[in-house]
């Protein structure tokens, strides 16, 4: 019984661990926040595991480095619904799987008596991985460590017009190129004396090109991205758990047929709070937000306000991941 | 043999998801048919949206003396009617590419593109009435896309005609600036009104919108069609275009600011049977350009060094200023008739007009 109180735990606390942001990359947000769906570290052999993430992104501010700039002519949005799935193919190898549908919102002209809005809305890119358990948790070394790689898949529509005209990258859902995504998870346990948990997660998206516009030879490639996480999680009361983490995110500039593009890049710090219940042994939900706290951009861009989401997770076997 | 079926399951997942992901119609936002009198493929939406950079259309000026921001070599747009003198520094400029004002009662729109460096003065009355200018989010061949409040039209800076929406083919009617940095400005007209930076907006005027390397090395934000490697991308070129509308079929002629004399030169030249003169300097960083005929008689210039505003004087004595006003002389009170011309990055010149022809001092 408390083995499988404990096992609860940390599957709601896995799941809690929301490790990348990519929330909006810069100003350019084409794409989904799909290294923020790598929720689960890894499932136990055999075990299938599904999520359902709604995420909304307000991208409101506008920054000129560490300044923030009195923005009162552009309001935008990212709508993102991930899928996820994750199979445990042994007990220390897990295959990912997620898939995207974006919803972009730009409404232009704050200042004029009548704005402009323009929608997009599509599937976006996904990303398949690969995850291997380097060491597992037991109770006499208690910590974990995993490591990943994969790919994230241009199945993301980069063609959506306004008025017939091609929209620029970041109001496309899909990037239309093909990354490598690297990422590693590092945990550390204390049973039986508390349920914390404490991890660091690290990812890094290395960007390939995408040829936007097939009558030029207009290519374009968003910076690469790394993304640091730590965050500590524990039981609340129940089956309510609690994460608490800061995440590092640092984004080079886009560049477009080789060359570097201004107002493309930057730094960012930022807390994510999030809350997760078990509602069966099979169905977990987790609510999380995140707001930033410092952030650094290389000229001057928009850039995210806040963020929401909501998800909801299946575990077909009601038991275990690590 | 459990394994295998969750193996089979999580493959039918992913195939399932995949297959949805292909064969989902994707379209998220219209398309119309609103036909455009320039290359529909070569237009690009730039990334801000539609007014995403905000025009200013309540400009604040303040005298020049209270003026601290801006760096003495950088650049402002000058305009010129009657007593009425402003300036409109580029660290504005970039960040709103558009001020909708006026100009000795004359309404009128500074336009300016930071991608081709180029600084226009528009008329806001058009077809009798009065409009506004804003910035349309697009782009065509790197150049400003305007449009205008009254009627939606969308027009080409560098064509300075309309050409979308209800006023497409309509050419625009230009208002004569001059292009030059701070300190020449201030020495010309130290009486002068400034716009200063209570734009309404937080923007960082002491910065560059696209960073200070773009003024000088050869990269360009979009695609250039017509490359042209006869001068260096970013080389500001003063041109004059001799035919109406301005397309890439019209004729035209650039004059390059840096290889002007350190002082005030004068070219006297023929380009499609009119004889025009431009007046400029590398140093003092301008040019501009006017007809030699004033009421039927032909004019020939001198240079006049150190008395700017003053920049020429002809073979009757009339004493002519930076915007072609007889400031003394027989003439005193008229002026010649500009050029239909700008200053701009050479890259954009050879992109709108490919077969331009630039000025050898052998030409004149």
């Amino acid at each position: 019984m408390i083995k499988n109180t404990s096992i609860a735990t940390l599957f709601l606390i896995s799941i809690l661990v929301y490790p990348a942001g990519l929330i909006a990359q810069t100003c350019g947000c084409a794409g989904a926040p799909l290294l923020s769906s790598q929720s689960i570290s890894s499932a136990a052999q055999g075990n299938l595991l599904l999520g359902i993430t709604y995420e909304y992104d307000n991208i409101d501010d506008l920054y000129q480095g560490t300044n923030e700039l009195d923005n009162r002519s552009v309001r935008r949005s990212t709508q993102s619904t991930l899928f996820e799935v994750h199979y445990g193919i042994t007990d220390r190898l897990t295959a990912s799987g997620t898939f995207t549908f974006i919803n972009k919102r730009r409404e232009t002209g704050l200042q004029t008596p009548s704005s402009n809005v323009v929608r997009t809305e599509g599937f976006g890119d996904g990303l398949v991985m690969l995850k291997y358990v380097l060491h597992k948790n037991t109770i006499r070394s208690q910590y974990q460590l995993a490591v990943g790689g994969g790919a994230k898949i241009p199945f993301g529509s980069f063609d959506h017009t306004n008025n017939g005209l091609q929209l620029n990258a970041d109001m496309q859902p899909g990037t239309g190129a093909w990354d490598g995504v690297f990422w590693s998870y590092l945990s550390k346990t204390f049973a039986p004396h508390t349920t914390l948990n404490l991890f660091w997660t690290n990812s890094f998206r290395l960007t390939g090109e995408a040829d936007r516009f097939s009558n030029t030879n207009d290519s374009y490639r968003f910076g690469n991205e790394i993304v640091s996480t730590l965050g500590a999680g524990n039981k609340l009361v129940g089956n309510l758990s609690y994460v608490f983490q800061v995440q590092y995110r640092q984004v080079g500039k886009n560049e477009r047929n080789g060359s570097e593009l201004p107002n493309t890049g930057g730094k960012w710090i930022d807390l994510v709070p999030a809350l997760s219940y078990q509602l069966t042994d099979k169905v977990s939900m987790r609510v999380s937000g995140q707001l930033p706290v410092y952030r650094d951009l290389v000229g001057t861009q928009s850039t995210t306000t806040y963020s929401l989401s909501g998800s909801i997770f299946y575990n077909f076997d009601g038991k275990t991941i690590f | 043999m459990k394994m295998n079926k969750k193996i089979t399951q999580f493959g039918l997942i992913l195939l399932t998801m995949g297959l949805a992901l292909t064969a989902c119609d994707t379209t998220g936002s219209s398309s119309d048919n609103g036909e455009w009198l320039i290359p529909e493929s070569e237009i690009r939406d730039g990334g801000p949206g539609r007014d995403g950079i905000p025009s200013i259309d309540d400009p604040q000026f303040a005298p020049v003396e209270e003026i601290d921001f801006i760096v003495g070599d950088r650049l402002v747009v000058g305009v010129k009617n009657g007593d009425d003198v402003k300036a409109y520094p580029h660290q504005i400029l970039d960040w709103h590419e558009i001020v909708n004002d006026e100009v000795g009662g004359t309404p009128f729109a500074l336009t300016y593109c930071p991608l081709t460096g180029t600084g226009i003065g528009w008329h806001r009355e058009i077809n009798g009435s009065v409009t506004e200018f804003g910035v349309s989010g697009l782009l065509f061949r790197n150049n400003l896309i305007p449009f205008d409040r009254n009627t939606d039209s969308e027009w080409s800076q560098m064509q300075l005609r309309g050409v979308s929406g209800e006023l497409s083919g309509t050419n625009i009617e230009r208002v004569d600036v001059i292009e030059t940095n701070w300190s020449t400005w201030k020495e010309m007209y130290p009486d002068s009104e400034v716009l200063t930076t209570e734009t309404g907006f937080s923007r960082n005027y002491q910065g560059f919108a696209y960073g200070s390397s773009y003024l000088n090395n050869s990269t360009t934000l979009f695609p250039v069609n017509n490359e042209d490697d006869r001068l260096h991308e970013k080389e500001r070129v003063h041109g004059i275009i001799a035919n109406t509308p301005a397309s890439e079929d019209s004729d035209v002629k650039v004059y390059v600011i840096s290889r002007m004399d350190q002082g005030v030169e004068v070219i006297e030249d023929t380009f499609q049977g009119i004889e025009h003169v431009v007046v400029g300097s590398s140093s003092l960083n301008f040019a501009a350009s006017f007809e030699r005929t004033i009421n039927g008689t032909l004019l020939n210039f001198q240079p006049v060094e150190d008395a700017l505003p003053v920049v020429m004087e002809d073979q009757e004595g009339n004493r002519w200023d930076i915007f072609g006003n007889a400031v003394s002389g027989p003439r005193e009170g008229q002026q010649l008739t500009p050029t239909r011309s700008y200053t701009g990055y050479w890259f954009a010149w050879a992109d709108f007009f490919p077969d331009l022809e630039i000025y050898q001092q052998q030409d004149s």
